[in-house]
């Protein structure tokens, strides 16, 4: 449960939960979403998987993204968005898991 | 199947099991305590129903995570499958709290009736939204 909340502490992570809540999709486009480089993205994805959040499948050449939540963290995360818990916090590096990003897309980290 | 999807298999069967467990063993103190007339029948009655419930509760919330089968074949198998496993989990675990709320707290005419009321409906939600979603699935790909 511990991994569940820290994934679920991050902006960022979050807004990957509220993106595929509304249908699976690939890394690509996940990534479009955010401002962030995509090493950045797949260590918030490794979190995410880590916490057992999201599912990732491979098909063709592309990487899918499945929501995984049970109901009760389905309703955490709603909760979370309804009350803004965290909407002004920063994630810190090590959140994505220590990961940091060689270049940011539009030069600039969230 | 993999070795990842096993574990999770795995998982899941244990965690069934330890439900399954915990259901049968409540019910066998309920019926000790009514035997050693510690308990009247109609508690015993409304006890094993509100546990049948908590635990079938709990059984529907675990149902999303339970997405081990076979990879999709296509973001639209993705899409269909992701929706209809969340809205039969979600379906599932009101529909068992709700069905514990009568047991516990519904007038004894009233909770049998309800809490099967409740169970049905749940049932027709899950059937009715799985099914218009194959067809608008077949509809979209045959256009």
């Amino acid at each position: 449960m511990n991994t569940v909340f820290k994934a679920l502490a991050d902006p960022t992570r979050r807004k990957v939960l509220e993106l595929l809540r509304k249908r699976p999709m690939t890394a690509g486009e996940l990534s479009e979403h955010f401002p962030v480089s995509r090493p950045t993205m797949s260590a918030h994805f490794a979190v995410l998987r880590e916490a057992d959040l999201i599912e990732s499948n491979k098909i063709g050449t592309s990487i899918l993204y499945q929501l995984k939540l049970s109901v009760l963290e389905d309703a955490l995360l709603g909760f979370t968005q309804l009350f803004g818990i965290g909407a002004g916090v920063r994630a810190p590096a090590e959140s994505a898991g220590g990961a940091k990003p060689k270049e940011t897309r539009a030069g600039v980290e969230e | 199947m993999n070795e990842n999807t096993n574990s999770q298999a795995k998982k899941h069967i244990l965690f069934s099991l330890k439900l399954a467990a915990v259901m049968i063993g409540a019910s066998l103190l309920l019926s000790l305590a009514r035997k050693q007339g510690l308990i009247d029948g109609e508690l015993v009655e409304r006890a094993i129903g509100v546990i049948i419930g908590l635990a079938l509760a709990a059984y529907g919330n675990a149902m999303p995570k339970m997405l081990y089968g076979p990879p999709p074949r296509s973001l639209h198998h993705a899409t269909l499958a992701q929706a209809a496993v969340r809205v039969g989990g979600w379906t599932m675990t009101l529909a068992f709290l709700a069905w514990a709320a009568l047991w516990a707290f519904a007038p004894r005419d009233l909770f049998l009736i309800g809490s099967l009321a409740v169970v049905g409906a749940s049932a027709t939600i899950i059937l009715g939204y799985s099914m218009w979603k194959y067809v608008a699935c077949r509809a979209s790909r045959s256009d």
